[in-house]
């Protein structure tokens, strides 16, 4: 849909295209006053920061957010048209947008990112003070929140503290595909993929695609023999939203597809919430970060190498560095240079990589893409 | 570490000049500081007194002297460094490394280049060589062809199908080149390039004309990590020198896939390169963002780096630095949030806004039109948390006392008709900005044509479209929505027709005011301990913890002629000072280039405006934090500060050591002839001229010309002039003359610079700098001695006496610079200015004392004897420094040559030595290693010093 809702008339340029007044609600108790845009709708989630100055298309199309209210902390949002090729998804999966200032940007080619919110059914608040949201975040504000209509504070509080946890709740299942599909491999084939959709972005699958590989996608209910059915090069478990912890079904599944890659079965490599569940697998804990990782400026430092890469980060939880990893034959391959966060995980065999960070960017610099042309090495060898 | 060198040679970057400021002198402290704090031994060797890094705290071992190859050669033969670190003192600093390297010096003495290797440099620097590389390594520079024909040419053109520039080889200045956007347009200006090139050659290249210019700063270590500290957005599209070009940062207009598509470029030429170090990689993308060339590279800190280094709190030079000693950024720790790394690339949350300072004020017959060529000797930057109020913040940095954003050229005549041509209305040039302005508020035209002619981004001209829609509902609306949207005090009086004072007397009642922000490099994603801080109306952060008594030093803004990096130098001295003294110390600045923008300088940082408005706005967010009023310090900001005292005083904020009073006596040419009265003191015969018939009557009273006219309140000596002739006399008139004006005999004598510092009780002269060129010329861009060769002692005891009465006389407390001529028996005082002056560097370099620090302790209560300074005229030490001035006025088309009272230079070089025709000699040298072809200003070597003896 393209929606004919701009109002840029030339010379009369508007901040934002439809706007009412609104308030966030947050299950502390207080409540912040802005303008709603986008579609007319409440939103209730977890408040999240990232601090990726762009990319606001790539961010509220990534399965990843689904169930969080994404915060910006860069304050001018909305300045360019968003290219359709260049969401990561075919909807929008975060649940609302808080930011400062939402400019209508020039006319042109492309939907604005009011539009987008419209057509996504997500509402975004505008006029808020992000920075002073973020540290209050950084500081450990609980993070369930609600977007509304209208000034009655006290709704959107009880609102707020009657919403569902973010953890509480099987995003995976919202997002990921429900049916088995093929991605065709850009030039000559070079091998087959399997990748377990657990809310894959887009960018990944072409990642993976541009490399040569035929990419057979199932859903993340998918079982070993579902896998091996697909007598695949390499097995792919991709990224995704929620508490990896809870997917009990999904652990066992990766614990038997690890197991059958030690043993000389295909190679696995995990991104994000695959890293986690190869680690949940191998004995080893997830936790809740105390404050996420969300941008596109952390250094990650590889330590067999030494080399360091400015990568796409987003995660709300982490491996736990604890001695079933190394039980299970792990060692800590990548780490975080701010945090010290576990970021990338290595089995003694060769056969099993993981990296926390996302090599494909989108938003963010893909500096470590290496990794995409390591784990087709290792499938192809 | 084992192989970290001992003794390191750093170069300076000389005299500023056009396109080489005091971007250096931050990057040559930040880098001396890290490699003292990591045990390396310093040599440092600059011809620029006015500069922190010359003072041996800084420096290490410091040699001030000509950056030539000779000179340079001797100080290694000397002090036998074991590595230089070349990439600190701007082309100047990385030339000089290159001639060294090409005559075997650094190979005879065994010097290691730490950082960036030279073959990187002589690749970066060389345009063939930069070109292969860049191609080589798969990313695309600007297409172009060398032909001979005219059929050569149209064949690369057709190719091409797209604008091209024309190049004529080896013609003055590029004649017979230009643009052409069609074949037929290439066609003649190929044949007319290979006409007027002597050997029948041109180059035709492809334009980039409108194309938007991007910046990445890049810092990459030994074990190739490479981080970029920030994307910079220059607002005027190619074709305007990025020096004179409006920069936002972050990069505001462009899709994620496109910045990363350039960053990935900017990454991967700085691998090729292998520098070590810092690197700035300029860019062109097309305005639909599918395509990109790469413009240039500079393998060094730069202008840009310390821009980029304010705008995100990462300081660049000294990471630089500690790369080149061979640490890894990944262990280094975080420099603002000192946290585990220094490998990352700063988040901001706010947008920062730079906008050039051009000379043009002073010189109005320059060409004003803006180019390849750069114009501007600085620039003023502004952070808020957005791009609105950020730039009102910048225009109000720019002058606080000139054009403001509501300002319009009434010759424009846009109250009647809108310009007949666009197009040629808004080239590039120092008042686009405004003009564009002008267009949308008086409704001649709109964002997107204005976006359509000038190639700006539509982004940029929208918002400012936005703000003139916002100036017609600043009346009625509450105040709250004005000054959210950015709108200084003096703009929103100005639009209700009030003065600027009841604006703030009504902020006051209502208590609106700004918060101040952290400057973080996270965006707030960790805890920062950044001393470093922004306006902006929005809700306070938490505060940092002081309980002690502060001290505001209020710096000197954008560079201009006659006030220019020393007053840096002051300011930051001061602040030392201040901190050493167990108080804090807080800096208010607006120029991104300066070490006092540096939040390592000082206890705190304040990146804002230095007009009325904004001082006091820091000042009573001190008062909030501290808990006590805090001590204001006007001395070491050049003429910005000093016009700040009235309004101040007006506001009940004390100044330290001084009063509007004293202030306004000195600047009253009236009360100060009263006052050297009192004294007994001789000041030039002459009298007040209100108009043209009061000026002939003047002249005509003082026996006829050379006369010198003077309007009150001036900087670096803007409107006056020596009228030599009733012809000069109506030359001036035809002028903009600020009256009334002071008509004075232009007194022949030997002109004499002196500073006295005083306690309040006993004054102190710690040295006196003698002018070489006849009085008349402007003491900026004189050459000048220290000591006085040509006085004798008691003739200069004299003359330090009349300071000392001056001084006490006004009751300063702190420094005061005095203007005199001696005239055979008769000491004539010209003028006083109760702040430090120009010659202050050169006096604590000269003689070897921490002139500055005594000031601003004498300034907050101290006395003379406590801050070790014996009353009277200091004896003389044991070396003389020569001055000379340096200037890059040259590449301003249009301005004159003839000196004058009207200052022309941009900087200053010094000779050190025990005798003074030594250090004559060795000013001219330096002088001459940066004197352009045509320089304005006379080669120094011509004057004879030291004729007579003391």
């Amino acid at each position: 849909m393209q929606a004919a809702t701009s109002t840029t008339t030339p010379g009369a340029p508007a901040r934002a295209a439809f706007s009412r007044p609104g308030l966030i609600g947050l299950e502390g108790g207080d409540t912040l006053a802005g303008m709603l845009h986008g579609a007319p709708v409440a939103a209730e989630g977890e408040l999240v920061f990232t601090t990726a100055a762009t990319g606001w298309g790539e961010i509220l199309t990534d399965p990843s957010y689904a169930g969080q209210i994404v915060v910006l902390t860069h304050p001018m949002v909305g300045n360019y048209r968003i290219d359709r090729d260049h969401l990561e998804s075919d909807r929008v999966q975060a649940r609302g947008l808080v930011v400062t200032c939402l400019v209508e940007p020039p006319a042109g080619d492309g939907l604005s990112l009011a539009q987008l919110a419209d057509e996504g059914s997500i509402p975004i608040v505008s006029g808020i003070d992000t920075r002073a949201l973020t540290l209050r975040l950084r500081n450990g504000e609980p993070r369930r929140a609600v977007i509304m209509a209208g000034e009655d504070a006290e709704a959107a509080v009880a609102r707020a503290r009657a919403s569902a946890r973010w953890d509480a709740v099987d995003h995976v299942a919202a997002v990921a595909t429900r049916q088995p599909y093929e991605v065709a491999p850009v030039g000559d084939r070079r091998g087959r993929a399997t990748l377990i959709d657990y809310g894959v972005k887009r960018s990944l699958l072409a990642a993976l695609a541009a490399r040569g590989l035929h990419i057979t996608v199932l859903p993340p209910d998918a079982s070993p023999v579902d896998v091996k059915a697909q007598a695949p090069d390499l097995v792919v478990l991709s990224p995704g939203p929620g508490d990896p912890s809870r997917m009990t079904q999904q652990i066992a599944t990766v614990g038997t597809l690890a197991a059958a890659a030690i043993d000389g079965g295909a190679p696995i490599l995990g991104v994000c919430l695959g890293h986690q569940l190869l680690a949940l697998a191998a004995g080893a804990p997830t936790r809740r970060l105390a404050v996420g990782h969300h941008g596109g400026n952390h250094a990650v430092l590889e330590a067999e190498t030494g080399r360091v890469d400015i990568g796409a980060h987003n995660h709300e939880v982490e491996v736990v560095d604890s001695p079933a990893l190394a039980v299970a034959g792990y060692r800590v391959s990548h780490r975080d240079l701010n945090d010290g966060t576990v970021e990338g995980l290595a089995h003694v065999s060769g056969r099993i990589a993981s990296v926390q960070f996302h090599p494909e960017g989108a938003p963010g610099p893909i500096d470590a893409a290496r990794v995409f042309d390591i784990a087709l090495e290792r499938a192809l060898a | 570490m084992t192989d970290q060198p001992r003794r390191v040679l750093v170069i300076g970057s000389g005299p500023i000049l056009i396109g080489q400021a005091a971007e250096f002198d931050y990057a040559g402290v930040q880098a001396c500081l890290a490699l003292r704090e990591a045990g390396v031994e310093t040599i440092l060797v600059n011809s620029n007194p006015a500069t922190v890094m010359t003072d041996p705290d800084v420096g290490g071992t410091v040699i001030i002297g000509p950056l030539t190859l000779e000179f340079v050669t001797r100080v290694i033969e000397e002090h036998r460094p074991d590595a230089l670190l070349p990439t600190l003192g701007g082309q100047t600093g990385l030339n000089l490394a290159v001639a060294l390297d090409d005559a075997g010096v650094l190979a005879q003495f065994g010097l290691r280049v730490l950082g960036t290797p030279l073959a990187a440099v002589r690749a970066a620097e060389d345009r063939g060589g930069f070109r292969s590389l860049v191609t080589g390594i798969g990313e695309p520079v600007p297409e172009s062809a060398v032909v001979e024909s005219v059929d050569d040419g149209m064949r690369f053109v057709e190719m091409l199908n797209a604008p091209v520039v024309i190049r004529p080889a080896f013609t003055l200045g590029g004649g017979g080149g230009g643009f052409a956007h069609t074949p037929a347009e290439a066609r003649e200006r190929i044949a007319a390039g290979l006409a007027a090139s002597p050997i029948g050659q041109v180059l035709v290249e492809r334009s980039l004309l409108g194309w938007y210019e991007i910046e990445f700063e890049v810092l990459r270590d030994a074990s190739d990590t490479t981080i970029a500290i920030c994307g910079m957005e220059n607002m005027d599209p190619m074709g305007v020198h990025t020096g004179d070009s409006i920069v936002v940062a972050p990069i505001q207009t462009l899709p994620d896939p496109v910045i990363q598509r350039l960053r990935r470029c900017a990454l991967k030429i700085v691998r090729a390169l292998k520098l070590e170090g810092g690197c700035n990689v300029q860019l062109a993308v097309s305005p639909d963002g599918s395509d990109y060339r790469v413009i240039e590279v500079n393998p060094r800190v730069s202008r840009s780096s310390a821009l980029a280094s304010k705008a995100t709190g990462y300081p660049i030079a000294r990471i630089a630095a500690l790369i080149a000693l061979g640490r890894r950024l990944h262990e280094m720790p975080n420099p603002a949030t000192g946290g585990n790394s220094a490998a990352f690339e700063p988040a901001v949350d706010y947008v920062v806004v730079k906008l050039p300072r051009w000379p043009f004020d002073k010189f109005p017959s320059a060409d004003r039109s803006l180019g390849v060529q750069m114009k501007a000797t600085g620039e003023a930057m502004a952070i808020d948390r957005e791009f609105g109020p950020a730039l009102l913040k910048a225009v109000r940095s720019l002058d606080p006392r000139a054009r403001g954003w509501l300002w319009e050229d009434p010759a424009w005549g846009l109250a009647d008709d809108a310009p007949d041509d666009l197009a040629a209305f808004l080239a590039p040039s120092d008042t686009r900005l405004w003009r564009m302005v002008a267009l949308l508020r008086h409704g001649w035209t709109d964002a997107a044509a204005i976006a359509a002619v000038t190639g700006i981004a539509p982004w940029f001209t929208e918002r400012i479209a936005e703000l003139v829609a916002a100036e017609s509902s600043v009346v009625g609306a509450p105040l709250t929505d004005a000054k959210r949207a950015g709108f200084g005090d003096a703009d929103i009086a100005a639009l209700s027709g009030v003065p600027a004072v009841a604006i703030r007397r009504a902020r006051r009642r209502a208590g609106i005011g700004p918060a101040y922000r952290r400057v973080d490099t996270c965006a707030g994603e960790f805890p920062a301990t950044t001393p470093y801080f922004y306006s902006s109306y929005a809700a306070p952060e938490v505060r940092p913890p002081a309980e002690r008594q502060s001290v505001i030093v209020v710096g000197s803004g954008p560079i201009r002629i006659g006030q220019g990096i020393e007053f840096d130098y002051c300011s930051v001295r001061a602040a030392w000072a201040i901190r050493e003294m167990g108080l804090d110390a807080v800096v208010i600045n607006s120029n991104p280039e300066t070490v006092s923008t540096d939040y390592d300088a000082c206890t705190r940082l304040y990146f804002e405006p230095l007009d009325t408005e904004s001082v006091l706005d820091v000042i009573d967010h001190e008062r909030a934090l501290t808990g006590t009023p805090p001590a204001v310090v006007l001395t070491f900001g050049g003429q910005t500060a000093i016009d700040l005292a009235k309004d101040l005083a007006y506001a009940d904020v004390p100044i330290a050591g001084l009063t509007a009073e004293a202030i306004e006596i000195t600047e009253d040419r009236e009360r100060f002839a009263g006052l050297l009265d009192e004294l007994d003191l001789a000041g030039p015969r002459g009298s007040l001229a209100g108009d043209g018939d009061e000026l002939r009557a003047a002249i005509n009273s003082l026996g006829g010309p050379p006369v010198i006219v003077r309007p009150s309140w001036v900087i670096g000596g803007r409107g006056i002039a020596v009228l030599r002739s009733e012809a000069d006399v109506r030359a001036y008139l035809a002028t903009e003359v600020g009256w009334p004006l002071r008509v004075d005999e232009l007194v022949a004598g030997i002109e004499l610079d002196v500073d006295a510092i005083s306690d309040g009780t006993d004054w102190c002269v710690p040295g006196i700098l003698e002018q070489i060129d006849a009085p008349g010329v402007h003491s900026g861009d004189s050459v000048a001695v220290l000591p006085p060769q040509s006085l004798s002692r008691a003739v200069q005891e004299r003359a330090a006496e009349a300071a000392g009465r001056i001084v006490l006389a006004l009751g300063v407390r702190g420094i005061l610079n005095v203007q005199m001529i001696v005239a055979g028996d008769r000491v004539v005082v010209i003028e006083a200015n109760p702040r430090a002056s120009r010659t202050v560097p050169i006096v604590a370099k000269a003689t070897g004392r921490d002139v500055v620090a005594a000031a601003v302790r004498c300034a907050l209560g101290s006395s003379l004897a406590d801050v070790g300074l014996e009353t009277g005229l200091a004896p003389d030490g044991e070396l003389v420094a020569v001055k000379a001035p340096v200037g890059s006025l040259w590449r301003l088309p249009g301005v004159t040559d003839e000196l004058g009272p009207e200052m022309r230079s941009t900087g200053e070089v010094l000779g050190l030595a025990i005798g003074a025709e030594e250090a004559h000699a060795l000013a001219a040298e330096a002088a001459a290693a940066h004197a352009p072809r045509h320089s304005p200003v006379p080669e120094p070597v011509a004057v004879a010093v030291g004729s007579s003896g003391a």
